[in-house]
């Protein structure tokens, strides 16, 4: 489903990615762990074509992203749904708009009826009632205006979410329920997703496969069990902290 | 004042949505952020621009006649007389094409510093600042050049 072969970014003279080259099953959800400007998010955003490549490319559905540019890549967009750290609500609009706007921008001609319908479905599935349809993202707890994002992020019904730390900034119950949304769109709607966290207890309840980065590049890749047993001192370092308390 | 008013306005609503991510989130959900963002600011300024000049004309006349008449003490007639003498519609039509210069440089220098911004409200802010600033120097010397032309023009 992605393909992301030996792909290298820099900014100035700071290298952020050296060669990473990873791959994520169609139906799967994969989770990029690392520590704070390890290039998780940079290496996302190649992904979904906001940052070119010096080098390498990345593949989804074997269309190379990092080689379309305009109309092209705006078509490719739409195979995605991304969920950002800040959830990136539109501050200006209500919880409906907010949902809605991909269905009203991207399907134009959807009847009315039907955009409402949808909005409400995706709104259940992240356990969300109509009563917050007419609520501004300020009205809303950090918790909601996630749930609100995947809401979002899922009412076009993509192929890929893409997940910018999920759970950041969350209390501990939140968290588990975020990470329960994220297996719950994977199972119910059959979506392809890609986690990219420094969360380990969220990392390993909701990742298929995951890859550990480290100074730009992959230092252990695998199924949870696999990259537990990695003997990167790093990963042993990184998983460890977490280990160690359970 | 249509820049303090407005154009900090659109540099600001610009830079917030561009450090909280909404912009990104915007072109993830296949929308252009120029078309859905820069063009209706484009062209409300298009718009807007010759029909505040308009009113400020307005206003500036009326003004100027309050200030005349009951002021200055000068009779109504001859004001009105030495006005319609004093100023052609091709001074009217000149300040309304300079309006529509303004109104798009203002619109696209500040929808630019919007885009621009970063690094949270601080990078906001000096966006603002900027797009302030340049706006209004950019204002100043177009209007320079207009004049220098006209006056060119009309030797």
């Amino acid at each position: 489903m992605i393909q992301i072969d030996d792909l290298w970014k820099s900014f100035g003279d700071h290298e952020v990615l050296k060669g990473v080259t990873a791959h994520i099953d169609k139906g799967t959800t994969f989770v990029v762990l690392g520590g704070s400007g390890s290039g998780k998010t940079v290496l996302m955003k190649h992904v979904i074509g906001l940052l070119k490549p010096d080098r390498g490319t990345v593949r989804v559905n074997g269309i190379e992203i990092d080689k379309l540019e305009g109309r092209e890549l705006t078509e490719a967009r739409r195979m995605f749904g991304m969920v950002f750290q800040g959830a990136a609500l539109f501050d200006s609009m209500n919880v409906f708009d907010n949902v809605a706007f991909p269905l009203r921008e991207r399907k134009r001609g959807m009847p009315a009826d039907e955009v409402r319908a949808r909005v409400i479905d995706k709104l259940k599935v992240v356990d969300l009632g109509e009563d917050v349809l007419t609520k501004f993202p300020a009205e809303l707890s950090g918790g909601m205006r996630k749930r609100v994002s995947l809401a979002r992020a899922l009412v076009s019904e993509p192929q890929v979410v893409l997940y910018d730390e999920p759970t950041t900034g969350l209390d501990p119950i939140t968290t588990d329920y975020v990470d329960d949304m994220i297996v719950s769109a994977k199972e119910r709607l059959g979506v392809t997703s890609m986690v990219i966290s420094h969360d380990i207890a969220s990392a390993f309840k909701v990742a298929d496969r995951l890859a550990v980065l480290y100074d730009g590049r992959i230092a252990a890749q695998g199924t949870p069990d696999e990259v537990r047993a990695s003997t990167h001192p790093f990963v042993q370092r990184f998983l460890s902290l977490w280990f160690k308390k359970q | 004042m249509i820049i303090g008013r407005s154009g900090s306005a659109i540099s600001t609503e610009l830079g917030t949505m561009r450090v909280t991510e909404q912009i990104d989130a915007m072109e993830t959900m296949a929308v252009s952020p120029i078309q859905y963002l820069v063009a209706p600011r484009l062209v409300a300024s298009l718009m807007m621009f010759p029909v505040l000049t308009m009113l400020f004309n307005v206003l500036g006349f009326g003004g100027a006649y309050l200030m005349g008449i009951y002021v200055s003490a000068i009779p109504p007639g001859p004001f009105i007389a030495h006005t319609r003498e004093l100023v052609v519609p091709g001074d009217i039509l000149h300040g309304l094409a300079k309006s529509l210069v303004f109104g798009a440089a203002v619109a696209v220098i500040t929808c630019w510093r919007g885009f621009s911004a970063s690094g949270g409200a601080k990078g906001v802010g000096d966006g603002t600042t900027r797009a302030v600033v340049m706006s209004s120097i950019s204002v100043l010397v177009m209007d320079y050049a207009f004049t220098l032309v006209s006056v060119g023009g009309g030797r």
